[in-house]
């Protein structure tokens, strides 16, 4: 079997020094630029040479204020003109800027206070830039984390008069950070090189079909900007091309999701990214009426990424609108992670989605692909510069077909999590970033299973177990300590769902799945797909009796989840008669072959 | 201008239409606990309800809104504000 190795092609030389450099040659390209879409699909534009002006007010207010080349800049602010004031004036005051969360409509602000100022500090942030309107919420957070300039007004920035500043930067010097998770638990501040962000760019235009004088490039998004899918997929790559980009608030998606589409149809839109959630979104909440008289058969290329693709959300959408122009060709399952930058491998668009059927149990129980009923979408191959390995346990390359952890190297890998160098080294060794996904390489090809990391992906947002497991704490009928949350993918679902499993104790009570669910959605934001309830000690632990997540997820799939058998005289007599006679029968067998 | 029930019907139907729930929805219930909304889902609901009134709600009046009661009250009371 030949090594599960996958190489890109080579990186294509870089076109920019630093982001500055990219976004002085965007301002002069001419008309192109961003266009904002509101709820009420009214739209404001903005050129790349007044998104520069704008910038270098700011940067020049940034400075007098006493932000110094390098230092990091914090900002939450939602998608619009602000943003761009705010991130752009950081960059060309020479520091970093630091996209954050904004807080969840309705949601309790205790733990988004914390998560925030907790982020705060781990970046180092010097300010907090925020609106009026966000603003008023980040008082507490900020008297938190401490920023030594204090929470700032962009628009005031902006205002304030003071000489433009247009700094230039290293390209090995920090370009940005971004936190691959945004709970209190464990925020992972990921450091980006100008270097590193623009390789990215430069491998994702090399992926982009060629743009002819009837089909100009445009690209539409509501993804997050404090993400790497909307900041680096959509918003820099667009500024580096540069090109046009039209952008949604998430907001304005969720709230209704036609508006993406529509969007799409009338700026005759060529590309658009989302995760796998979206075009199940799309399915069941877009009205025909909504539709009528769109036409996306522009949209060329429909990444679908940022969490595992569902084959069967995938092709529902596809079907839905196939009426109004959709290509199934341009769906293009996309695989990527905070730590790479973005993207690590890309499909070649093509009919129909390339899907491998497998034996999930057996998949999970020894590590093998064989043919099943589970359909899982491959992701491609390397983009440019790129290269994947599949690596067992110690460290040594799996053949292809076996699961392996999925390693990656290449330009736009990051330096590491800024200030932390132990959780570097855990991730970081020789240029290889152990990307903790679990795949295999079939016909060429990378196809992602799941997940050998404690990390659970929901809707393209990154969530530590433990956000949820802690959720429990208290809650009667529930063993202390004693439950594990995980990400799965239920068959013919949207995408990845989270399942918590939980040891009782002997007060459980009938309705304590009821309250497990209200109490995880309560404190997290998050509704639990699966609550699974245990016998005590069903859970595996490390001989330190630390929970093992992955392995639970691994026998909850296979069905291997058993509580443990009562220890006592008469089944300990049992067990030791059944290995006597099972060490009887392999005695024959004491050399056996391997089996085939 | 918008009354509590006409914001209380409105939620339903978003809760209904958008949302997919089944059960049903008292003004009593609590948006986190007994609806169990998930961040996507009070987006959605809140996103929803500005559309349909042509209101603005700031995230800072979230710390007085819990039930389906306060949103609807809440709701309403900025229609009256705004005209």
């Amino acid at each position: 079997m030949r090594p599960a190795r996958l190489q890109g092609v080579p990186q294509p030389p870089p076109r920019h020094a630093s982001l500055h450099e990219a976004l002085e040659r965007a301002a002069v390209s001419g008309n192109r630029g961003l266009t904002f879409v509101a709820a009420d699909e009214s739209e404001t534009a903005l050129g790349w040479d007044t998104i520069r002006t704008r910038a270098s007010q700011v940067a020049g207010a940034l400075v007098a204020l006493g932000v110094r080349p390098g230092e990091r800049v914090a900002m939450v602010l939602p998608t619009g003109p602000d943003f761009m004031d705010a991130f752009f004036g950081t960059l060309l005051a020479g520091a970093v800027p630091v996209p954050l969360y904004p807080p969840v409509r309705l949601g309790r602000l205790a733990e988004y206070h914390a998560a925030t100022a907790r982020m705060l500090q781990l970046s180092g942030a010097v300010a907090l830039l925020s609106d009026g309107r966000v603003g008023r919420l980040l008082g507490e957070v900020v008297r938190r984390g401490g920023p030594r300039l204090g929470l700032r007004n962009v628009e005031t920035l902006r205002e304030s008069g003071a000489a433009p500043v247009a700094r230039s930067a290293d390209p090995n010097a920090l370009a940005l950070v971004q936190f691959s998770s945004g709970s209190t638990v464990d925020p992972k501040p990921v450091a980006l090189s100008h270097r590193a962000v623009l390789a990215q760019t430069d491998a994702l235009r090399a992926l982009l079909p060629a743009e002819t004088p009837d089909t100009p490039l445009l690209g539409v998004s509501w993804l997050p900007l404090y993400h790497d899918m909307g900041l680096i997929g959509c918003l820099l790559s667009a500024m580096t091309y540069p090109g046009r980009l039209v952008l949604l608030g998430p907001e304005v998606f969720l709230g209704r999701p036609a508006l993406w589409l529509r969007a799409l149809s009338r700026h005759r839109g060529t590309i658009s990214v989302a995760p796998s959630f979206a075009f199940a979104i799309c399915t069941r909440r877009v009205k025909d009426e909504e539709m009528a008289g769109m036409d996306l058969s522009r949209w060329r290329l429909a990444l679908n990424g940022a969490e595992q693709v569902s084959v069967d959300a995938a092709r529902r959408f596809a079907e839905r609108f196939a009426r109004w122009g959709f290509r199934p060709a341009s769906l293009v399952p996309v695989y990527g992670l905070a730590e790479a930058a973005l993207a690590v491998t890309f499909s070649p668009p093509r009919t129909p989605l390339r899907t491998v059927s497998v034996d999930p149990v057996e998949l999970a129980r020894e590590g093998t692909v064989r043919p099943g009923t589970r359909a899982l979408a491959s992701v491609g191959v390397p983009v440019p510069g790129m290269t994947v390995e599949l690596r067992d346990e110690a460290g040594a390359v799996v053949p292809e077909g076996v699961v392996g952890r999925i390693h990656a190297r290449g330009p736009s890998i990051m330096e590491g999590y800024l200030g932390q160098p132990e959780a570097t080294r855990a991730v970081l060794a020789g240029g290889w970033l152990d990307t903790g996904d679990l795949g295999f390489v079939q016909d060429g090809e990378l196809v992602v299973c799941g997940r050998a990391k404690d990390v659970v992906v929901l809707r393209g947002a990154n969530h530590a177990p433990q956000e949820f497991e802690d959720a429990l704490e208290g809650l009667t009928g529930v063993r202390a300590g004693c439950a594990v949350a995980l990400g799965f993918v239920p068959p013919g679902g949207d995408g990845e769902e989270l399942a918590l499993l939980v040891e009782t104790t002997a007060d459980a009570g009938p309705d304590l799945v009821d309250r497990i669910r209200a109490t995880v959605a309560e404190h997290t934001g998050v509704r639990p797909h699966t609550v699974q309830l245990l016998a005590p000690g069903t859970l595996p632990r490390t001989s330190s009796g630390k929970l093992r997540r992955s392995e639970a997820l691994r026998r909850w799939t296979t069905g291997d989840l058993n509580p443990p058998a009562r220890v006592n005289a008469v089944r300990i007599l049992g067990a030791m008669l059944r290995s006597a006679i099972a060490l009887a029968r392999a005695r024959p067998r004491a050399h056996p072959e391997p089996e085939t | 201008m918008a009354t509590e029930l006409e914001v209380l019907e409105t939620i339903r139907t978003i809760a209904r239409v958008e949302l997919e729930m089944e059960r049903p929805i008292a003004p009593e219930d609590d948006l986190l606990r007994d609806l169990a909304l998930d961040s996507l889902g009070l987006t959605v609901l809140v996103v929803g309800l500005e559309n349909r009134f042509r209101v603005k709600l700031s995230e800072e009046d979230a710390a007085g809104v819990q039930t389906v009661g306060d949103l609807a009250r809440h709701v309403s009371a900025r229609t009256q504000v705004t005209g």
